[in-house]
């Protein structure tokens, strides 16, 4: 099946920027199609389960059943191309349908998951994103386990351990990077914006009451258990994320929620072309836009946590905006709508991106992470290339940067095709050869012209509209 | 590096072999690579190391060669980049092609290839998973397989461990005669030697109009699907025998064939497409297509099986579909070792041997003639 | 919450409709779903959200699906993965 409907709006992910884009459309009377991976809209930010109350909170939960939408859940887009203005999606609805979209009009909210580090044991089943921990508690009602440690860094990990907390979890820790005179300095000042300070004090109170132990400026170095997770290692570390001397102690847990932030996913912008930027901050590769929300390619927009992490409520106002933009572009609405529709909009998002920067400074992950490392320790998943296999690549067959790294080592080339590693990877030989990632290595990692992997036998069999 | 006695220019396949023969030779080298080490063609290749789609005479006197010296470059450098005599499969399933197919190894066999003809028992007892139909295919025990990149990585280690040099990051921008040497500039320096060897691949065209000379080198494109790793399904090397119409082709649009091999990480590689569509790296969805048709009409259990990537990569055409081998008679003291065409990996170490009798003025294996860069070139 | 009829290594269980087969799994004690085709080392869910590919399992004779975002169905037969799988 194929669209050559050219004229109607398409939009890539359901989380907040997504839904946020579609409901602006629908209200000035245009026809969206939103495709989405996941079975429920919301992304990450929003996962909820079957009972939830939360598209209550949020209506913009709602807007998948409105008349002007067309919905497609469960649905992958697996390569795409961008020429002369229109974009064409190649969807991969299930193992045995597909469907092309051919779009002039394209809003990218592909969203962020969780960045993470290697660590010696990081690989034991029971080792787990936040991220994961979270979506099996909101969106399978599911436990991961029976006792928790939540560790890394980031604002992220507050509701991930009240979540645990409030369904009746046993978390024996939250162990978090930064301390609390650093968030003192960089947010102390700052005014409330959206109530996210207000969020904060919340999830400390819940936290408190607990009484779960919270560690402050440590870090988990070490994950423990034959076939399944049964202690980790905690440390303190210093502002380099190296392990202070004889700080080091265990912890019992089954499950470990441990979550760095988060990673922009470029794949759609990047297959199609639009062109990336780093972000300082945090040093991730995020899709370039201009204050429309606009890509270098036109007619090619993007909006949330994949054109630089920010939180549910900056996606929701750049998702606007996009959405804004795009109408005004295409003349679905005039230049005096537009300009009503984006009052309040421009210093809304400056002030949500001042927030999120300001976060994103408190929560910075320090490369001394690669001194926690051993040679056995695990550095690819998919491939189990070890931190000594690229050691001996760099020393034994002069690897000099990440690309020669993956193509020598395997690292990076199996199935989540480098996705989780990556950036690990390109760090590593980095650190390695003794100088800074360079922005080609983090373009070259985020290349993947096969997005998601598709069934031999439904790329044979096409389509006859094709 | 001090006076270097040769610069070798490029660090691909054939590249990394120029300089271990050159160096083992007893030579000083330099190599010069304007990326990082097989950061060309070499790093979009199957690992093909084959006999079974070399056409009797120069062709094939090279080829035959060149597999049985990569046994030796195995010994050589300690292994290490997974060379595997797996043995290749043909397959013909029309009458007029299995016809073509027979005359062909007869030929190939007259040159000392080992082609044995199996009939439908047989190319399913090597194959278990082809397709029930296939009843005919000639299975040619020399072809191998390796991991190129990691082929060129050893090589040009042992470059390093006896006494050779290799730049990264030096793109080629001139290269003019300096008194008795010539001289290579660079983006980030200048470098001089007797001897030139132009082992760039794809671009040695561009190097050899930088030295007042050319060479008929154009990208011929090609694209792969990787799968997801499997179970067991494909033991050898096996391909269509339309493959061999399409190598042989001038046509610049699109020639497809089904080969389907499997790695030792347990993916499989499926190729093969052939263009001449400029430098275009854009992904071309319908090829894919085709390359996944092709290869579930071999092996129908690929149905089911995940596409996980796909990349394209340029192979060096040549016009006359031989590679160039030698001096170039507009700029002495400049060697020619690329376009290679699909055969660059298959050929690295008997064009290394080449070379290496080349520059030191010896005789080898065979008479470099029919390689010669003269070929192309008017007499004025 | 409806319970439907899936296989997990051919032995026929109980499974809520609508469930990822991931966290069916992890309920049903299966907290590795398989194990990896170089060093036999256990894996399960990692991200949870379908981008690391570590929850593999091979579903209707599919090898190497994500249990975290596979949906439980009637009738599915689910296998835990010894490396690669098998084909059947």
């Amino acid at each position: 099946m194929s669209d050559e409907n050219t004229e109607q709006v398409v939009i890539v992910g359901a989380g907040p920027a997504g839904l946020s884009a579609a409901r602006l459309l629908v209200s000035i009377g245009a026809r969206v199609l939103l495709i989405d991976s996941g079975e429920r809209p919301g992304g990450q930010y929003w996962r909820h389960g079957a009972n939830s109350s939360l598209p209550e909170k949020h209506d913009e939960l709602r807007i998948i059943a409105d008349p002007n939408v067309e919905y497609l859940p469960g649905t992958n887009v697996w390569t795409a191309t961008y020429l002369n203005g229109i974009s064409t999606l190649h969807l991969l609805i299930d193992r045995n349908r597909e469907r092309m979209v051919k779009t002039r009009m394209l809003i990218l909210a592909t969203g962020a998951y969780d960045r993470s580090l290697p660590f010696p044991g990081w690989d034991t089943p029971g080792v787990m994103t936040a991220g994961g921990v979270q979506a099996l508690l909101k969106g399978q009602s599911t436990l991961a386990g029976k006792e928790f440690v939540v560790a890394g860094t980031g604002p992220f990990l507050l509701p991930v351990a009240v979540g645990l907390i409030t369904a009746g979890a046993k978390v024996n820790a939250i162990v978090e990077a930064s301390t609390p005179t650093v968030w003192l300095t960089k947010l102390g000042g700052l005014t409330r914006t959206d109530g996210k300070i207000g969020d904060f004090a919340t999830f400390q109170k819940i936290i408190m009451k607990s009484k779960v132990k919270m560690h402050h400026g440590s870090a988990v170095v070490a994950a423990h258990g034959a076939d399944s997770l049964e202690r980790v290692t905690v440390a303190k570390i210093d502002r380099q994320f190296k392990i202070k001397r004889g700080s080091q102690k265990q912890i019992a847990c089954d499950v470990l929620a441990v979550g760095w932030g988060f990673t922009p996913d470029l794949s759609l912008a990047e297959a199609l072309g639009a062109r990336n930027r780093i972000e300082p901050r945090d040093g991730s590769l995020v899709v370039d836009v201009d204050i429309h929300q606009a890509t270098s390619l036109p007619g090619v927009y993007a909006a949330g946590e994949s054109t630089g992490i920010g939180g549910s409520g900056l996606a929701l106002t750049e998702g606007r905006i996009a959405a804004i933009a795009l109408a005004r572009d295409f003349s679905l609405i005039d230049s005096v709508t537009s300009k009503e529709l984006m009052v309040g909009l421009g210093e809304k998002r400056r002030k949500q991106q001042s927030f999120a920067n300001a976060l994103l400074d408190v929560y910075r992950v320090s490369n001394g992470w690669t001194t926690w490392l051993k040679p056995d320790t695990i550095l690819c998943r998919c491939e189990e290339t070890t931190v000594g296999d690229i050691r001996e690549s760099i020393s034994g067959l002069a690897v000099s940067d990440a690309r020669n790294a993956k193509l020598l080592t395997r690292a990076g080339m199996g199935l989540c095709q480098g996705r989780v590693c990556g950036r690990a990877v390109s760090e590593l030989v980095a650190d390695e050869c003794g100088r800074e990632v360079s922005l080609k290595e983090l373009r070259g990692g985020a290349k993947r012209p096969v997005i998601t992997p598709i069934p031999l036998g439904l790329l044979a069999e096409g389509n006859a509209d094709l | 590096m001090n006076s270097p006695d040769v610069i070798v220019i490029g660090a691909g396949v054939v590249g990394a072999a120029c300089a271990l023969a050159l160096c083992d030779a007893g030579l000083k080298v330099l190599v010069l690579e304007r990326s990082t080490i097989s950061s060309g063609t070499t790093s979009a290749g199957e690992g093909n190391i084959l006999v079974s789609d070399k056409t009797p005479g120069p062709d094939l006197t090279l080829g035959l060669w060149s597999r049985q010296a990569w046994f030796e470059v195995s010994d050589r450098v300690g292994g290490g980049f997974e060379l595997e005599a797996k043995g290749g499969l043909v397959i013909s399933r029309s009458a007029e092609g299995i016809a073509k197919l027979r005359q062909f190894a007869v030929q190939q066999r007259i040159g000392g290839v080992e082609a044995v003809e199996v009939d439908h028992t047989g190319v399913h007892e090597l194959e278990p998973h082809l397709e029930p139909d296939a009843s005919f295919g000639i299975y040619y025990l020399q072809d191998a397989q390796c991991h190129p990149m990691l082929a060129a990585a050893r090589m040009l280690q042992a470059v390093r461990v006896a006494g050779g040099e290799i730049r990264e990051a030096e793109e080629v921008i001139g290269l003019s005669r300096a008194g008795s040497e010539l001289s290579v500039r660079t983006k980030g320096g200048l470098f001089t030697a007797p001897i030139i060897v132009n082992a760039t691949g794809t671009w040695a065209g561009e190097i050899a109009r930088l030295a007042g000379s050319d060479l008929p080198i154009a990208p011929r494109r090609g694209f792969i699907l990787v799968t997801s790793p499997v179970p067991n399904l494909v033991r050898h090397k096996v391909y269509d025998a339309d493959y061999l119409a399409n190598v042989a082709s001038g046509e610049a649009e699109i020639q497809s064939s089904a080969v389907v091999e499997s790695t030792q990480s347990g993916t499989i590689l499926i190729g093969s497409s052939r263009e001449r569509i400029g430098f275009n790296t854009s992904l071309d969805v319908q090829i894919l297509r085709r390359l996944a048709r092709q290869a579930i009409s071999l092996f129908p259990l690929l149905a089911r099986v995940d596409v996980l990537r796909a990349y394209s990569g340029f192979r060096p055409y040549m016009p006359d579909h031989l590679p160039v081998i030698g001096e170039d008679p507009l700029v002495p003291g400049l060697f020619h070792a690329a376009g290679h065409e699909g055969s660059g990996i298959s050929l690295a170490p008997a064009t290394g041997e080449l070379i290496r009798a080349a520059v030191t003025g010896e005789s080898s294996f065979m008479d470099p003639t029919p390689f010669s860069p003269a070929r192309f070139m008017s007499t004025s | 919450m409806i319970e439907v009829r899936v296989f997990l290594n051919g032995e026929p269980v109980q499974a809520p409709a609508g469930q990822s087969v991931g966290a069916f799994l992890l309920t049903a004690g299966h907290r590795a779903t398989r194990t990896t085709r170089f060093g036999g080392k256990p894996r399960g869910m990692f991200c949870g959200i379908g981008i690391c590919f570590d929850c593999l399992v091979t579903i209707d004779g599919a090898t190497n699906q994500r249990a975290c975002v596979t949906r439980i169905v009637e009738g599915m037969k689910i296998k835990t993965q010894d490396g690669s799988g098998e084909f059947e």
